[in-house]
């Protein structure tokens, strides 16, 4: 006896697709999540409540993780996020951290599927090759372009993948003036300029809005529909179709498993503080990266006695994160004539250009090896960050006038074009997840104690392509621009700790993502993913979990009479 | 007296102290957490910080201090932020009789640039208030007027500051979300 059919827990970019496959199928289907629903009408462009409060994540005394670094002084060491400026939850509301994303969406490259394979192995690092190639998932990075609805425009470039569609189902949103910049800046250093394939909808469809370019995306809520969240995009859509339950502000402690080793129900308190139970046919787990460990770990039973798919004690390991770099160029109005200087003050329309030049490299310099992507964008337009960080003066506080002309200039002298660069975090067996032995949350669970280890090469590559953005920067016309690696991680792009693979001891996944010991549970967050690339995660992890959804059907008998 | 008593006064007045807004912000004063001393003290920090200028708006212009107020009572505000603000304006008070025997808000403007550098440059606990004091002051200059702080935009067109949009109404401002 069951409640639905399956149960997909975590409503985010991995949920989001199985939910919309399976109920559409005719199936039916729970997802249950841990945050409030919000929609469209509670999505304002209010800095206050975006971000420098903790509306979509949660109180960091109630609810934690526990970071362990290693510093060349202390050797390893560690502190819960209450005490620190680490904060995980990336979106703890239904459809999960794609309502925050900024929506740069690249595809992985064929090479990414088999880095072992392509570039050999580094010491320290696990790499390992993808059980399925980019053949497989393409036709599910082409049908996530509809069914999130991704814009852009397809240029010839050295290292353009291969795709069965011509273009993009939808034209690129609106582009800012520096896009041309870029371009004729491109042209003349030999580099080649990309159009930024976006997860927006450059005008309504789909009962979803177009984008309205106020100039704020990134890290916040979409007011008119037209960011492809998981939640506008799919969930909504999979609700509609009557076989869709989505229950907010409920929060999974575990999976129950029976004799048999087979998920039987998921055990979650409502948001009434009362504990409830799913019982499914098949579950599927989606948490984002640490929270699918932490659960997995948490749900012992009697063929799990280590948690729920752990039985070769693999659950956890090779947490991935993604390297980066970055700099900034100062853009001083008074360097370029007035005309170009208006178009510099223009807000709204995006930048959307990239460069993958360096995505292989092959060169005298550092020899054969996987690069990255150069992403470039205006600083954000928050205002409160930006001016908080003109309060120093070195290691001194400035107040008074001398702190009023220091704002007044940094705001209204120039304009802050800035690059991101993604490469591949090499998986390491001092990157992972585990249970904490004495921290609790305040439902009194082991909360995830996430070590974290950046390995040399990641540095090495990050600085390459810092230099390749910066010297684009100079190359655009700026005064003077920053370049370095990332000293931190980005606590929004996670994957890894349950990596597929053909074989049971070095990986928890089939190639399929359901797992090697739980024939009825399945994860679809980017937890599967061995390597990560050097592209931000998110419409790889949708493709995936549209890819998994096909075979859960099928195992489920196909497209139900219901 | 409010000197050496300050602390005292602070622990009675959050003692039952809701998590929420209670008042409305566009009041001058209201004295739902800081006494009239506490107020008067924390008012002439902020005009120390941030003074108006020809052209520009000053700390009592942003509404800086009943912003203050609400921001470290509303929902969400970590007890030991709220403390450290609180305390401070006890701990500068005391500083403020050691050095002149006059209360701070009644100090020249070279001895409060004094007092208030020393604290900054050579305690731990004077740098932590004045940055905690200037990051709540930059919030008022530069946060929605819907939170009764930048009234009339003045912050943004100041900076020339380009606000996105839909912008929150007052029943949908931090705190009222959810």
């Amino acid at each position: 006896m069951t409640d639905c059919d399956v149960c997909v827990i975590g409503s985010g970019a991995g949920g989001g697709p199985v939910a919309l496959t399976l109920a559409e199928a005719g199936y039916s289907v729970v997802v249950l999540e841990k945050g409030p629903w919000f929609t469209e009408e509670h999505f304002y462009k209010d800095e206050i409540a975006c971000c420098r409060r903790n509306t979509y994540s949660l109180n960091l005394r109630e609810e934690f993780h526990v970071v362990e670094e290693y510093d060349s002084k202390k050797g390893w060491s560690a502190r819960p996020t209450y005490d620190s400026s680490w904060d995980f939850w990336n979106g703890n509301m239904v459809g999960g951290s794609s309502n925050l994303m900024s929506g740069f969406f690249h595809r992985l490259k064929p090479n990414d599927f088999r880095l072992l394979s392509e570039y050999g192995g580094i010491d320290g690092a696990n790499i390992a090759d993808w059980p399925i190639g980019y053949d497989d998932l393409e036709p599910y990075y082409a049908k996530a372009e509809r069914e999130v609805g991704i814009s852009g425009r397809v240029v010839d470039h050295p290292n353009q993948e291969p795709r069965s569609t011509e273009t993009f189902p939808y034209p690129p949103t609106a582009e800012h003036p520096v896009a041309s910049w870029f371009d004729a800046a491109s042209e003349r250093n030999g580099s080649h300029s990309i159009p930024v394939p976006r997860a927006i909808l450059p005008h309504a469809a789909n009962g979803r809005g177009g984008c309205q370019y106020s100039g704020y995306c990134g890290s916040y809520g979409c007011s008119s529909g037209a960011k492809g969240s998981s939640r506008a995009a799919l969930l909504n859509r999979a609700v509609a179709s009557g076989n869709c339950t989505v229950r907010p502000n409920s929060h999974v402690f575990r999976l129950h498993s029976d004799a048999s080793g087979r998920v039987v129900s998921a055990n979650y308190y409502a948001a009434s503080g009362s504990a409830e139970t799913v019982r499914a046919k098949i579950f599927v787990v989606a948490c984002q990266a640490v929270e699918t460990s932490r659960l997995l770990l948490l749900s012992r039973g009697p063929r799990h006695p280590n948690g729920l798919a752990n039985n070769n004690a693999q659950v956890g390991k090779n947490l991935l994160f993604a390297a980066t770099s970055g700099g900034t160029g100062t853009f001083l109005y008074d360097d370029f004539d007035s005309a170009k200087a208006a178009a510099l003050k223009i807000r709204g329309p995006f930048v959307n250009r990239a460069l993958q030049d360096w995505y292989y490299i092959d060169n005298d310099e550092v020899g054969r090896m996987k690069g990255g992507t150069i992403e470039f964008l205006f600083r954000h337009p928050n205002p409160i960050g930006q001016a908080n960080r003109q309060k120093w003066q070195s290691d001194r506080l400035l107040w008074g006038v001398p702190l009023k002309r220091k704002l007044k200039s940094y705001f209204t002298d120039a304009r802050y074009l800035r690059f991101e660069a993604f490469c591949d975090w090499l998986p390491n067996d001092d990157c992972n997840v585990s249970l904490d032995e004495t921290l609790k949350d305040k439902w009194n669970s082991p909360v995830a104690r996430i070590k974290i280890s950046n390995h040399p090469h990641n540095l090495k590559t990050s600085r390459y392509l810092a230099r390749k953005g910066y010297q684009m920067l100079k190359d655009l016309g700026a005064d003077s621009a920053t370049w370095g690696p990332s000293t931190k991680p980005p606590v929004n792009l996670l994957a890894g700790g349950c990596r597929f693979g053909d074989d049971p001891d070095t990986s928890v996944l089939d190639p399929n993502c359901r797992a090697h010991d739980v024939e009825n549970l399945y994860v679809t967050d980017g937890s599967f993913m061995p390597t990560g690339g050097s592209v931000p995660y998110t419409w790889t992890i949708y493709a995936n979990a549209f890819r998994v959804a096909d075979r859960i059907v099928a195992e489920l008998g196909g497209l139900s009479a219901s | 007296m409010l000197r050496g008593g300050a602390a005292l006064a602070t622990a009675a007045a959050l003692a039952g102290l809701p998590y929420a807004l209670r008042r409305d912000l566009t009041r001058e004063t209201s004295f739902v957490l800081f006494s009239k001393q506490q107020h008067d003290t924390v008012s002439a920090v902020q005009e120390h910080l941030f003074p108006k200028g020809p052209d520009s708006p000053g700390a009592a212009e942003v509404k800086a201090t009943a912003y203050l107020e609400w921001a470290i009572t509303t929902t969400g505000i970590d007890p030991d932020t709220r403390n450290t603000i609180v305390n401070g304006i006890g701990r500068l008070e005391d500083a403020s009789y050691e050095r002149s025997n006059v209360p701070f808000n009644e100090m020249n403007f070279e001895y409060k640039e004094q007092l208030l550098r020393y604290l900054a440059d050579n305690t731990r606990w004077g740098r932590a208030w004045l940055s905690l004091l200037l990051y709540y002051l930059l919030e008022a200059l530069l946060s929605d007027p819907a939170y009764g702080s930048n009234p009339g935009e003045i912050g943004w067109q100041w900076l020339q500051h380009q606000p996105g949009f839909p912008r929150p109404p007052a029943d949908k401002i931090y705190g009222k979300l959810r």
